[in-house]
């Protein structure tokens, strides 16, 4: 699990969305792809150079020359028999013929696959303000003029037992630190996201363009048969 | 992933299943419709063999990349 706690310096009463604007949620998920797609791309250049270094020669006109192999074939023949014994008679005959040897070479298993890319991203919000004594000060001055309105209002509905309050409720921390001189009150307000990212990708399916070249090529390089030699 | 090779049988153009190890080894391989029997000479198994190493080679650098 990867997880970013980012400090917020915005006020708490914009919403959750304005918080998390700018992860870098882009780059999260195409930097994987962009180095599998540069890592297909460098094994594709290796195996080009394999095969062109393992399974060609260059010759002296900077042509490369498949290299061929030799290969035999037995099958059974029949030979007509002699005239005094006309049973057939079924020999055995081997012949030679060449073969490329990029033909038996089993060079499809290099390369990326799949590439499956699944983190969880947690992001932490969090707001803080710290209340100077001389706030301090004010804010308890408004809280006692609260306090008598309250009064008044307690006074004026006295018949009011209960009170029933809607809303939403955050998490809020307060925390009081004293020193010597002076008393500092830090609020803070935190606010949690939870992603969950799981990306799947692959090759895509090449081109009718594409596969009609490979065709040409594998075409190429099947063995053929070779002419009768008088 | 299963990756059967395979060459054209060449009397009858039948595909015949092969392995390149075995080959290799001086074993040879059937066709299934005419019976002929293909192998590898043994002038030029050195050089399959040297292209295979390093081809062997190569592979095991990249799987080490895929971990």
């Amino acid at each position: 699990m990867w997880s970013e706690n980012i400090n917020m310096t915005k006020t708490p009463d914009i919403g959750i969305q304005y918080f998390f604007t700018g992860l870098p949620i882009n780059e999260l998920i195409t930097l994987p792809l962009i180095a599998a797609a540069e890592a297909q791309a460098r094994m594709a250049e290796v195996q080009v150079q394999s095969l062109l270094r393992n399974c060609f020669t260059l010759n002296s006109d900077g042509v490369y020359e498949p290299i061929l192999l030799k290969m035999s074939i037995t099958r059974g023949v029949l030979e007509p028999g002699s005239h005094p014994d006309p049973r057939a008679d079924l020999i055995q005959v081997t012949t030679d013929f060449y073969l490329p040897l990029i033909t038996i070479f089993p060079f499809s298993s290099l390369g990326v696959e799949v590439v499956n890319i699944d983190f969880e991203l947690d992001v932490t919000a969090q707001y803080s303000t710290q209340i100077n004594p001389s706030q301090a000060d004010n804010s308890n001055q408004s809280n006692n003029r609260n306090t008598s309105n309250k009064n008044r209002i307690k006074l004026a509905d006295k018949d009011v037992s209960s009170i029933q309050m809607l809303g939403q409720i955050a998490p809020k921390n307060k925390v009081v630190s004293k020193t010597d001189s002076s008393e500092v009150t830090v609020e803070s307000t935190r606010q949690n996201a939870a992603f969950s990212f799981n990306i799947t990708a692959g090759p895509l399916p090449l081109t009718k363009g594409l596969l009609s070249i490979i065709d040409l090529y594998t075409n190429a390089i099947t063995p053929i048969d070779m002419p009768e030699q008088n | 992933m299963i990756n059967e090779q395979k060459i054209p049988c060449p009397v009858c153009k039948n595909p015949i299943p092969f392995e390149v190890s075995a080959l290799l080894r001086g074993a040879k391989f059937a066709c299934t419709s005419c019976m002929s029997e293909v192998a590898l000479a043994p002038e030029s198994v050195d050089k399959t063999k040297d292209a295979l190493t390093q081809y062997e080679q190569l592979k095991q650098s990249t799987s080490r990349l895929k971990r």
